[in-house]
C-alpha cells in the first residue's frame, strides 16, 4: 500500500474486537502471596540458602535416623576392635601388622574373643576356630569410620554427637528467642525510664567478656549439678541430658539473649508508633495483647533471622566448651569432646580428629548459609 | 569531651566491678575451700593461708578483702601447683607466650584483612572480588579452632611440612597464627570492602580524581582514612577474640601459654587460678575496649560527643 500524505495509515486490524484469550493475557498474572509464601519464593531462588537447608535436613536425618540403621550403640565397647581405622576389620589389621616386619606379635591383644559388652550371649561364644570367626565376620556390620580406643564405633558416636550439637543449638536458640524477644519487646514498648534502666542492664551484659563468664559458670555449675544428677537418677531420665548440657543452657539463658533483645527493641520502637497499634489500643487491647498479638508477630522476620544465626553460634560455644573439657561428660560425647579426645593421638589416628572437626564445620557452615538466605528473604529492608 | 571520657571510664569500671563480683560469688558457691584439697600443706600453713586470704571470715568480709587485694594487684594463690605459686607469678610466666602469639596474629589479621578488603573493593564485581568474598564468607562461618584442627591435619599430619607441637622455631608460629588470624582477617576484609565501596562513591573522591591525583594516593590518603574507621571499632572485639581463641589454639598446638594453662586449671579444678585468670583477661578486654573507644573519638573528628 502506497503511503498517502495526511493519511494516518491506520491498520484496520487493530480495531477488531479482542478475543477472550488475548484479553486474558492482558490481566497481570500474579497471585497475591502471603508474607510466608513470598519469603519462601525468595528463599528458593537463593541457591546457597537451599544448599544450606538441604544440608541441615540431611544432618538431621544423619543424627536422628542414622543411629537406628547401625547396629551399634554409642557406648557399646567391643573388645578386640579398638582403634580400627575406617572400614578395617581386626583380621585385616592383624595381617597388616604381621606384614610389617619389626612389629612384635602381641597375640593377647588380638585374641579373637568377639564379645561385645552389651549382648554377650549372642556374640559367638569365644571361639578360636577360624571357621567360626569368619562366619562372625560376615555378619558384622563394617565400622565405616573406624573405632576409638575403647572399641566404640566412630560413626555412631559422631551421629550421637551431631544429635547433641543440633539439639543444643536449637534448644539454646529457643531459650534466647523467648527471653530476648520478651525482654526487648517490653523494654521498647514501655519506653521511658523503664526502657532506660532495662537498656543499662543490657549494656552491662553486652560489655561482659561473655565466653569467660560462660567458662566460669560451667566450671561452677558442673559440680553441684553433677551431684544433683547423681542423687536423683530420675532427673537425667526425665530430661534425657546430662548436667553439662543443663549448665550450658543456663549460661545461654543468662547471657546470650542480649543481641536478640536489642534487635526486637529496635523493631518495636519503630512499630509502636504506627496506626494499627493505636487502632488496637483504641479497641481496648491491653499491653500484653498488643505486645504478643501485634508487635512480636510484626517483627517476626528479624527474630527468625537472628534465631537462625544463634543456632551455629550456640553449636560453636558448645563445641568450644566441650573441647576445653567443660560441657558434656562421658560416656556421652559431643563433637567438641570427640575432637579433644582425638587430639592426643593425632599422629597415629588423624582421622579421629578429622571426623568431628569436619562435622562441626559442616553444621556451622550450613546454618550460616541458611541464615544468610533467610535474612535476604525475610528482612523487609532488603526488599526491592 | 571530658564528659564522654569520664562516662566511658566509669562504665568500664562498673563492668569490671560486675565481673569481679560475679566471679567472686560464683567461685565461692563451689563447695570446698581452695585449700581443702591440698594435702601437702600443713594445718598451720592452711590456717595462715586462710588468714591471709581471709577465708576464716564471713563471706561479705572476704569479698572486701578480695577486692582490696585485687586493687593491689594480688590475684591469690594457685592450689594445683605444688610449691604454692601465686596466680600473679603464673600469669607473669605464661602470658608473654600468649601475648606474643596474639600480637603476631592481630598484625597478621589486620594486614591480610586490609589487603583482601582493598583488593576486593578495587576489583568490585569482578572475579577477584567474588573469590575473596567467597573465601571470607567461608572463613567467617568456620570457627577458628576448627580451622586450627584442619590446618594441623593438613600441614602437620598429612603433608608433614610443619611441626605442630610447641613454639620453638619461627616456623612454628605459622599454623597457630593462621588459625587465630583467619577469622578476623575475613571479617576485616568484609568490613573494609563495604566501607571502601561506600567511600569511593562519594563526591570528594571524584573531586580528587578530577584533580588528577594518582589512584594509589586517592586510595591511601583520601579513601582509606574514612574507610578504616569501622576496623578501628572492630579492634576491641578482635582483641577479645584473639585472647579467648588462644585457649583452644594453644590446646591444639600444645603451646605453653596462658590459654593452655587456663584449660588445665579447669580440669584440675584450681579455682583461684581460674578466678584470677578470668579477672586478668576480663580486665585486659575491658581496658582494650575502653582504649579503642577513646582512640576512635580522636581519629574521627566527625563524631559528636554526648
Amino acid at each position: 500500500m502506497a503511503k498517502k500524505p495526511f493519511s494516518l495509515h491506520i491498520d484496520p486490524l487493530m480495531f477488531e474486537p479482542a478475543d477472550a484469550e488475548s484479553k486474558k493475557e492482558l490481566i497481570i498474572k500474579r497471585q497475591s502471596l502471603s508474607f510466608w509464601q513470598d519469603a519462601w519464593r525468595r528463599l528458593r531462588k537463593n541457591p546457597t540458602a537451599m544448599i544450606g537447608l538441604n544440608m541441615i535436613i540431611i544432618l538431621f536425618l544423619f543424627a536422628f535416623v542414622g543411629p537406628l540403621l547401625i547396629p551399634y550403640e554409642y557406648d557399646e565397647q567391643i573388645r578386640g576392635f579398638e582403634n580400627l581405622s575406617p572400614m578395617q576389620t581386626p583380621e585385616e589389621r592383624a595381617i597388616a601388622k604381621e606384614a610389617a616386619p619389626k612389629v612384635k606379635n602381641r597375640s593377647e591383644e588380638f585374641s579373637y574373643e568377639f564379645k561385645t559388652t552389651r549382648d554377650q550371649d549372642t556374640a559367638a561364644t569365644t571361639t578360636e576356630t577360624t571357621v567360626e570367626t569368619k562366619e562372625y565376620q560376615e555378619a558384622v556390620f563394617p565400622h565405616v569410620l573406624g573405632t576409638d580406643s575403647l572399641g566404640r564405633d566412630n560413626l555412631v558416636r559422631i551421629m550421637y554427637a551431631t544429635r547433641i550439637s543440633l539439639s543444643v543449638g536449637i534448644i539454646a536458640s529457643f531459650i534466647i528467642l523467648i527471653i530476648g524477644s520478651t525482654y526487648g519487646a517490653f523494654s521498647g514498648f514501655i519506653g521511658g525510664k523503664t526502657d532506660n534502666v532495662m537498656m543499662r542492664i543490657l549494656e552491662l551484659l553486652y560489655a561482659l567478656p561473655d565466653i569467660l563468664i560462660v567458662i566460669l559458670l560451667s566450671v561452677v555449675l558442673k559440680e553441684p549439678l553433677s551431684q544433683l544428677f547423681a542423687t536423683n537418677p530420675t532427673l537425667s531420665k526425665i530430661t534425657g541430658i546430662g548436667p553439662g548440657l543443663i549448665s550450658m543452657f543456663v549460661t545461654f539463658a543468662l547471657l546470650y539473649w542480649v543481641g536478640m533483645a536489642r534487635i526486637v527493641r529496635g523493631q518495636v520502637l519503630q512499630l509502636k508508633e504506627q496506626e494499627f497499634i493505636i487502632a488496637a489500643k483504641a479497641l481496648g487491647a491491653n499491653n500484653n495483647r498488643v505486645i504478643f498479638k501485634h508487635l512480636i508477630p510484626n517483627c517476626i522476620g528479624p527474630i527468625i533471622v537472628t534465631t537462625t544465626f544463634q543456632v551455629p553460634n550456640a553449636i560453636f560455644v558448645e563445641s568450644f566448651l566441650s573441647f576445653i573439657g567443660l560441657g558434656i561428660s562421658a560416656p556421652r560425647a559431643s563433637l567438641g569432646s570427640l575432637a579433644n579426645d582425638a587430639l592426643t593421638g593425632v599422629q597415629t589416628y588423624p582421622y579421629m580428629l578429622a571426623q568431628p572437626a569436619i562435622m562441626i564445620a559442616i553444621i556451622i557452615l550450613s546454618f550460616n548459609m541458611l541464615g544468610d538466605g533467610l535474612r535476604d528473604a525475610l528482612d523487609p529492608r532488603m526488599k526491592k | 569531651m571530658a564528659v564522654f571520657l569520664l562516662k566511658r571510664v566509669l562504665s568500664a569500671i562498673v563492668t569490671l566491678f560486675f565481673v569481679v563480683t560475679v566471679t567472686f560469688f560464683l567461685m565461692h558457691a563451689v563447695p570446698g575451700g581452695p585449700f581443702a584439697t591440698n594435702e601437702k600443706l600443713g594445718r598451720n600453713i592452711v590456717k595462715a593461708m586462710e588468714v591471709k586470704y581471709g577465708l576464716d571470715k564471713p563471706l561479705i568480709q572476704q569479698y572486701g578483702i578480695y577486692l582490696r587485694n585485687l586493687v593491689k594487684g594480688d590475684l591469690g594463690l594457685s592450689i594445683a601447683s605444688k610449691e604454692g605459686k601465686t596466680v600473679n607469678y603464673i600469669i607473669g610466666q605464661k602470658f608473654p607466650v600468649s601475648a606474643r602469639l596474639g600480637i603476631i596474629s592481630i598484625i597478621m589479621a589486620l594486614i591480610l584483612g586490609l589487603f583482601m578488603g582493598c583488593y576486593a573493593a578495587l576489583r568490585h564485581e569482578r572475579f577477584v572480588d567474588r573469590f575473596i568474598m567467597f573465601i571470607s564468607t567461608l572463613g567467617i562461618a568456620v570457627p577458628g579452632f576448627i580451622m586450627g584442627m584442619l590446618l594441623l591435619l593438613l600441614f602437620g599430619v598429612a603433608l608433614r611440612w610443619l611441626n605442630f607441637i610447641g613454639l620453638n622455631t619461627p616456623a612454628d608460629y605459622i599454623l597457630p597464627t593462621i588459625a587465630l588470624a583467619f577469622y578476623p582477617a575475613c571479617f576485616i576484609a568484609r568490613l573494609i570492602r563495604s566501607s571502601l565501596l561506600d567511600v569511593l562513591g562519594q563526591d570528594y573522591i571524584r573531586t580528587a580524581r578530577a584533580k588528577g591525583i594518582h589512584a594509589y594516593m586517592i586510595l591511601f590518603k583520601h579513601a582509606m582514612r574514612n574507610a578504616i574507621l569501622p576496623v578501628v571499632t572492630y579492634m576491641g572485639p578482635l582483641i577479645a577474640y584473639i585472647l579467648v581463641g588462644s585457649f583452644v589454639i594453644e590446646r591444639i598446638f600444645s603451646i605453653p601459654g596462658l590459654g593452655l594453662f587456663f584449660i588445665q586449671s579447669i580440669t584440675s579444678r584450681d579455682y583461684p587460678l581460674i578466678m584470677g585468670t578470668t579477672i586478668f583477661l576480663a580486665v585486659l578486654i575491658i581496658f582494650m575496649n575502653l582504649v579503642v573507644d577513646i582512640v576512635y573519638v580522636f581519629i574521627d573528628p566527625r563524631i559528636k560527643l554526648k
